[in-house]
């Protein structure tokens, strides 16, 4: 157990040792007590100064022969694993553009919001029910992410290295930039920019470009551009959904996608409806429908099952 | 100038390879150990120019504590996301975290404990404290060791974990390990 206790501690260990040794930890905490003195027993010595005791444990003479020869060696190989390293790095640099097992992905659950700084110090936040896929380390030409679902991102700029988030159909493409960028599957893209500059590209290799205080909307499947008049949409990293004069049917159709839940509406009347107003996230489905029910005459009932809600 | 790179090149050479070992022996990543490592030695620098550091040893040990428990605590809100569920990777990480966070240089780096591992490691057989002088030395691997000294990598192994093992009991009355009662 010893030795497999020193791999752990010094980092050697295999994924199947590590869980070995967890469960040895657990088992007793007597064992949590031996594994926490050796791993101090570790850090100590690592901050021991060795070289004075050499010093001390051989003849003085041989060892300034010992010492300068070691220097001879330590130079030596230290010389080699540069040379190593860079060798090593390159050929990574190399296998990380070709590799995509460099990537890494994140999904956040419906109801919830994430924020994420990546490598380059880039910001960002994720709306509920989205995955983000981005690389541990960009590669030398280009800095891509691939979205599915809302983000909304506070791009460093770096004039040489484009910044490209990939969507279902569409690349925004920017230069040092606040925007936010709503793809959920192929729904219903938009893009809006708070400021600097993006450019959109349709997978037919068609290009819009953006200024700040513009959004571009898909609708039926052509790009528009608008100016952004209400900030309040882009508030969802604040966890607040905001409505303003939206019609009660496509608020149940976002309610839908940040929830992941279905809502059948079978009450005509409501689904015309124009509503303004926000609500907290973290309140949930239930709240906003108990709250739509104050001015609006309706019921629901909720499925646990399907997580589907029918309002009647 | 020179003498400021002469300086940070001795700096390096001193504490570079300690650092890694610390910072590796909780974060596990060679990479995130060598960053690591590297900014807390460049943080140093920056600070000595400016002012005089009283121990560089626990200057490092506590900016590399610092950054190791950042990383972790990084890695476990990612864990949580990726994974809703608590998993044995997440009580690994929750345990080094721990283990990091019961360690303080005011305790660790004292003369009390420097000499009683001193001895320690004076004491020790003489092929032991070799294979352990040797894994202190940057660029030496287990395998390395192992063929310097004509011995099998389980043997370099044993002697390691030996030489830990007595460096511990000997340690044991003077670092706190918090005992749980039931």
């Amino acid at each position: 157990m010893e030795k497999l206790l020193l791999k752990y501690i010094d980092g050697q260990a295999s994924d199947e040792e590590r869980r070995k040794v967890l469960e040895w930890i657990e088992a007793d905490p007597t064992h949590k007590n031996e594994y926490q003195s050796l791993h101090k027993a570790y850090v100590v010595s690592v901050w021991e100064d060795i070289e004075e005791q050499e010093e001390s444990a051989v003849p003085r003479k041989n060892n300034i022969i010992r010492l300068s020869w070691l220097r001879t060696a330590a130079a030596v190989l230290l010389v080699i694993s540069l040379f190593w390293n860079v060798r090593s790095f390159i050929w990574k640099e190399k296998s990380t553009l070709e590799d995509p097992m460099g990537m890494q992905t994140v999904h956040v659950p419906a109801g919830q919001r994430v924020e994420l700084i990546l490598q380059d110090g880039t910001k960002v936040w994720l709306n509920a029910n989205s995955t983000f896929r981005f690389p541990g380390r960009f590669d030398a030409e280009k800095r891509e992410v691939y979205l599915n679902g809302e983000g909304r991102l506070d791009v460093v700029h770096n004039e040489h290295l484009p910044f490209i988030v990939k969507t279902e159909n569409y690349a925004v493409k920017v230069l040092g930039t606040d925007f936010n960028v709503k793809a959920y599957g192929t729904d219903n893209f938009e893009t809006a920019l708070m400021s600097g500059r993006v450019e959109i590209e349709s997978a037919k290799g068609k290009k819009f470009i953006l200024h700040p205080n513009q959004k571009v909307v898909e609708e039926h499947g052509n790009l528009r551009i608008d100016t952004i008049g209400n900030m309040d949409p882009y508030r969802w990293r604040e966890g607040l959904l905001c409505f303003e004069n939206e019609s009660v049917e496509s608020l149940f159709q976002k309610v839908e996608i940040y929830y992941h839940i279905k809502i059948t509406n079978k009450n005509k009347k409501l689904a015309n409806r124009r509503y303004t107003g926000k609500f907290w996230m973290d309140d949930g489905v239930e709240h906003m429908l108990r709250v739509l029910q104050l001015n609006n005459d309706f019921t629901y009932q909720r499925d646990f099952e399907t997580n589907e809600y029918i309002i009647h | 100038m020179e003498t400021l790179k002469q300086s940070f090149a001795q700096l390096f050479k001193s504490y570079h390879h300690r650092s890694v070992l610390f910072a590796k022996s909780f974060v596990r990543l060679d990479e995130v150990a060598e960053d690591i490592a590297s900014d807390a030695l460049c943080i140093l620098w920056e600070r000595m120019k400016k002012e005089e550091v009283l121990s560089v040893k626990s200057f490092l040990f506590r900016v590399i504590k610092n950054k190791s428990l950042d990383y972790l605590k990084h890695q476990k809100v990612r864990r949580k996301i990726i994974e809703s569920i608590e998993d044995w990777e997440s009580r690994d990480l929750q345990l080094r975290i721990d283990t990091l966070e019961s360690m303080h240089e005011e305790e660790m780096l004292t003369k009390e404990i420097t000499e009683i591992a001193n001895q320690t490691l004076q004491s020790l057989p003489e092929k032991t404290r070799q294979v352990f002088l040797m894994s202190r030395q940057e660029n030496l691997s287990g395998k390395e060791i192992a063929q310097q000294l004509d011995i099998s990598v389980k043997g370099v192994e044993y002697h390691m974990s030996k030489a830990l093992k007595v460096l511990s009991v000997n340690l044991k009355d003077y670092l706190s390990v918090f005992l749980f009662f039931f």
